[in-house]
């Protein structure tokens, strides 16, 4: 196979690998890359020399496709969208991995307070904030309290406002973080934290 | 018979993990002086910074920079070559960038330098 075709090659796989990409992106990435090659050959190099510095088109293509993805789901604002382009990178970023596990405890979080206005509905008396003191010490409930002492509920009503105000707050910090770590994903590298 | 280094920790990928922080700001730093292509850029780390970098390592990096908005890129057509060249010049943001960062990098080095020669002295 001649020099230019094995790039001719390389540089449809390249396509290949970053079709999810906007038709304008992939060509700027693609002729970008063809215009390096064809002065590597140009300068006496073989196409295996000159495709030396750049992998495979593969592994040459995931960064754009990370970046591209991490973009698109920073601008779509859509928690899956974030969650999917953050899994995509828990391999390699702990930030990634970070971002997920708080978006994980707070979406749970958020959850449970959502089913506790539903259990609150169903069953009043068992759904909101006891106090009370034994052997010494004090305990503390708030949510579902099937076995509690005989003391009364504090909040009554409000724990639907307890609740939804939870529920509110975890969703904002659950989607911050996935947010913050997808920005800190594309945020050029400090030398002085390198 | 020494033992061998685990895999990840051979002193040419000790070398890459030193450099992966400040290729950015090696970057911005030769942008500062003009728009430069990417082979120009490639040659110019490589002889005049020692940063021996592959393509498929400066290419994901400019772009990274260019979505930041720290470098624009513009599409040249040059009289000398048969295709055009992608030329990345360094915006009003990343100027600012590269002034905090190199003042921060220069910083650490003197300090990290000192340190490190304490003995020496």
């Amino acid at each position: 196979m001649k020099d230019h075709d094995i790039i001719e090659t390389w540089l449809r796989a390249l396509t290949q690998a970053l079709s999810s990409m906007p038709a304008e992106m992939r060509a700027d990435i693609v002729e970008e890359a063809r215009a390096l090659l064809e002065e590597r050959l140009a300068a006496g190099l073989t196409a295996e020399s000159a495709l030396h510095g750049f992998g495979t088109a593969e592994a040459y293509a995931r960064p754009f496709m990370d970046d591209f993805q991490v973009h698109t789901a920073l601008q779509s604002k859509s928690s899956l969208s974030m969650i999917k382009a953050l899994l995509s990178q828990t391999g390699r970023s702990l930030v990634a991995l970070l971002g997920l596990f708080v978006a994980l405890v707070t979406g749970l979080i958020g959850l449970g307070s959502i089913a506790m206005i539903a259990e609150k509905i169903i069953t009043p008396d068992k759904v909101g904030l006891w106090i009370w003191h034994a052997a010494g010490r004090t305990f503390a409930c708030l949510g579902f309290c099937g076995g509690h002492p005989h003391t009364p509920d504090m909040i009554g009503i409000w724990a639907y406002a307890v609740f939804v105000f939870i529920a509110a707050l975890m969703w904002f910090i659950c989607r911050l973080s996935l947010r913050l770590a997808l920005k800190s994903l594309i945020r050029p590298k400090k030398v002085a934290s390198a | 018979m020494a033992p061998k280094p685990p895999l990840d920790k051979t002193p040419e990928n000790r070398r890459t993990q030193m450099y992966k922080g400040v290729l950015e700001l090696a970057a911005m730093s030769l942008l500062k002086d003009g728009a430069q292509y990417g082979l120009k850029i490639l040659d110019q780390l490589r002889d005049e910074a020692g940063i021996d970098l592959a393509e498929g390592t400066l290419y994901p990096l400019l772009h990274r920079l260019e979505k930041a908005g720290l470098i624009m890129a513009e599409w040249r057509i040059e009289d000398d070559v048969s295709h055009p060249r992608k030329y990345y010049k360094l915006t009003k943001a990343g100027a600012a960038v590269f002034a905090e960062q190199r003042k921060a990098w220069l910083e650490m080095c003197g300090q990290l330098n000192a340190f490190l020669q304490r003995k020496a002295t």
